[in-house]
């Protein structure tokens, strides 16, 4: 430990720390744009120069390392001078089209400026030098040229974080800009954190790009069900649509990073859901969707229900408990089709779904392909998109009754006999397993659209009319036996403050 | 017109040795990227693209890498030198002999307009104020030599050579 005087309060400090990581974790916040805590130190940025006793010029507080005995000064008379000289070059070229800048309201130059600038320009803005307001740097992101401040956040994450090392800055001084290599793009599959990491309105999301305004959406924690990596993530979310998701810091799992594969795939919670249950004679309401279904559990041993590591663990532990206290004779499997890929060495794992391990932990075996040849006559899927991923299996199910739980029009929905609108998961408290056993729990973000209910209410519901109880009077009472049962599903993963991104 | 000609950059043998002698001055591979791009603006009068990939693999690091530090350098030659510069005289005794015929010609024949260059870098066509040629006019500099007492017919005779060789 280092001790280390910050506006003439003692503190100690971690050693090894830079300065600006120890101020913050002392409550002191070092304004900065170049710095970042998921990339190395670069220091060009100067916006978090600071005094520090016995040196005579302004140090960056990025680039410093705590000493014992330092002492540092943030909020002095040259400090916040500089700042405001800083604020003032930065700002010297920029364009101030906050009025169509997608960054406006969760941006750098707008919080600043207000906090340590509030200058007026000495300059006109046809003085200002000009650059491009658009340039396709690769299929997911745009570059406006005239909002960046070279910070070199997005290169050193291209180089240092990912490898791929697809941006650059070209020029010097005026005409400096961020640029691939002509004729390539920016292509790695980890592209859209360079968007987040941006702290100006430079880099922007293609899908997101003026869609929606940052301030009307509100977010909720959530985990990415993309893989079987579980990255932390933020949806944000407007008039019950998701807008974007983000990554959340988990320095256990996918510390500030996603991928865009995982980023991109929301759509399928927005679009072409099933609102209404479906059968032979029309659209149904859900307690008429719970007779038909039970109509078909008349004889439980020609029932198999299949789960889905897609679906969370409270979904899973209430299918599990379902068959065992209200249908004792139907056979319970669960697995997946979904086409794996590969281990990219960073995020990516080759199980596409992220609840695989949470399912074999509660104990639902995988023998999903053998039970499907099997001789069960109905077949209720929960959240599994067998034909999508296998439509070869259309042979298998053709003799079976099949009622298909999903939240969206898949194959195999098309080819159910019935269809029971369910929710996803961003309309769910719950949680997934992910590949190294942690169960990450996320809040529901946005309303059940039309007749959508989790799979706890349905099953509860089944039961309730097959006269069985399932023992919980709510979710919280399932989750709580579910980790006190299940070894290791008790520790909490603790809720992190969200760092400053800007 | 324009005919594109693709040059390929590589090391010399002897380049190849130098390279091998001075490598191990540098810390990285990536310290070897400035002495290459002198190579290559020594021996090919600029550096393309393609080279920029060369030294690249050489340096063991990406293209984009190289460009910046090409692109940070003004020092650095990054264009084809334009090698036939055709400068028509445009001032009043060339103008009265027809010098705006000649300098209509030219950017018909070369598709460009005065004060651009073709795409392959080989020509650009400038018009120009008086080059102290009066007595000849129209006439015209190619790079340093006079060309006078132009006509049509001569104009498509020298194309014809400068667009052979």
């Amino acid at each position: 430990m280092a001790k280390i005087t910050i506006n003439g309060v003692e503190q100690a400090v971690e050693d090894g720390l830079y300065l600006i990581e120890a101020a913050r974790r002392c409550g002191v916040d070092i304004p900065h744009y170049c710095y970042h805590p998921g990339l190395p130190v670069e220091g060009n940025c100067r916006m978090c120069s600071v005094e520090v006793e016995g040196i005579p010029k302004l140090q960056t507080a990025c680039t410093t390392i705590v000493q014992d005995g330092m002492v540092v000064i943030t909020d002095s008379e040259k400090v916040v001078g500089e700042r405001s000289d800083v604020m003032e070059f930065l700002l010297r070229n920029h364009p101030i089209d906050c009025p169509i800048c997608d960054q406006a309201g969760e941006c750098g130059l707008q919080d600043y400026y207000m906090e340590h600038g509030l200058h007026d320009s000495r300059i006109t803005v046809s003085e200002k030098v000009k650059k491009k307001k658009r340039v396709d740097l690769g299929p997911n992101v745009v570059l406006d040229s005239e909002r960046c401040i070279l910070c070199t956040r997005c290169v050193r994450f291209c180089k240092d974080v990912v490898g791929t090392e697809e941006l650059v800055i070209k020029n010097r001084s005026n005409h400096a800009e961020i640029t691939t290599f002509p004729g390539k793009g920016l292509v790695n599959p980890y592209a859209l954190n360079t968007v987040d990491i941006c702290p100006v309105g430079a880099l922007t999301s293609r899908k997101f790009r003026f869609q929606c305004r940052v301030w009307y959406m509100k977010n909720a924690t959530s985990i990415c069900p993309g893989c079987e990596r579980g990255c932390n993530i933020w949806i944000d979310h407007h008039e019950n649509k998701i807008q974007r998701l983000r990554p959340r810091l988990n320095p256990d799992v996918n510390n500030y990073w996603m991928c865009d594969e995982g980023r991109l795939d929301f759509h399928w919670i927005n679009d072409d859901r099933v609102l209404r249950a479906e059968g032979p004679d029309g659209l149904m309401r859900p307690d008429e969707a719970d007779r038909a279904v039970l109509a078909l559990l008349s004889n439980p041993g020609d029932v198999l229900i299949v789960a889905s590591p897609r679906s969370t663990n409270e979904s899973l532990f209430a299918l599990k408990r379902f068959v065992e206290v209200a249908l004792p004779g139907a056979a319970l499997t669960g697995g997946s089709f979904r086409p794996t890929g590969d281990d990219d060495g960073f995020l990516r794992l080759p199980d596409k779904n992220p609840n695989s391990r949470g399912m074999r932990e509660i104990g639902i075996a995988g023998d999903l392909e053998n039970r499907l040849n099997g001789s069960a006559g109905v077949v209720l899927v929960f959240e599994n998109d067998l034909l999508g991923d296998r439509p070869d299996l259309e042979s298998v199910l053709a003799g079976k009754k099949v009622v298909a739980f999903t939240s969206n029009r898949t194959a195999t929905a098309r080819g159910a006999d019935l269809v029971v609108p369910v929710t996803t998961y961003a309309e769910l408290n719950g949680s997934f397993t992910n590949h190294a056993g942690l169960r990450q729990e996320f809040r529901s973000a946005i309303r059940p659209p039309g007749d959508s209910r989790s799979v706890f209410d349905v099953v509860k519901s089944l039961s309730g009319l097959l006269g069985k109880e399932l023992g919980w009077e709510s979710e919280t009472a399932l989750t709580k036996e579910m980790t006190d049962v299940i070894t290791g599903w008790g520790v909490r993963v603790e809720e992190e403050t969200e760092l400053h991104a800007g | 017109m324009a005919t594109t000609e693709k040059t390929e950059v590589k090391f010399s043998e002897a380049r190849k040795q130098e390279i091998e002698r001075i490598r191990g001055r540098y810390e990285t591979p990536r310290g070897l990227i400035m002495p290459l791009l002198w190579m290559i603006q020594d021996d090919y009068g600029w550096i393309s693209y393609d080279a920029m990939e060369l030294i690249a693999g050489e340096c063991e690091t990406s293209p984009a890498w190289v460009y910046s530090i090409a692109t940070f350098y003004t020092m650095f030659e990054l264009e084809k030198p334009i090698r036939y510069h055709l400068q028509v005289c445009n001032t009043l005794s060339c103008g009265l002999c027809g010098s705006e015929s000649i300098l209509a010609h030219l950017e018909d024949r070369l598709g460009i307009q005065a004060g651009e260059s073709t795409e392959d870098g080989r020509f650009r066509l400038t018009a120009v104020e008086c080059l102290a040629s009066c007595g000849t006019g129209p006439m015209m500099q190619m790079n340093d030599e006079y060309y006078e007492s132009l006509t049509t017919e001569k104009v498509d005779a020298m194309l014809e050579e400068w667009n052979c060789d």
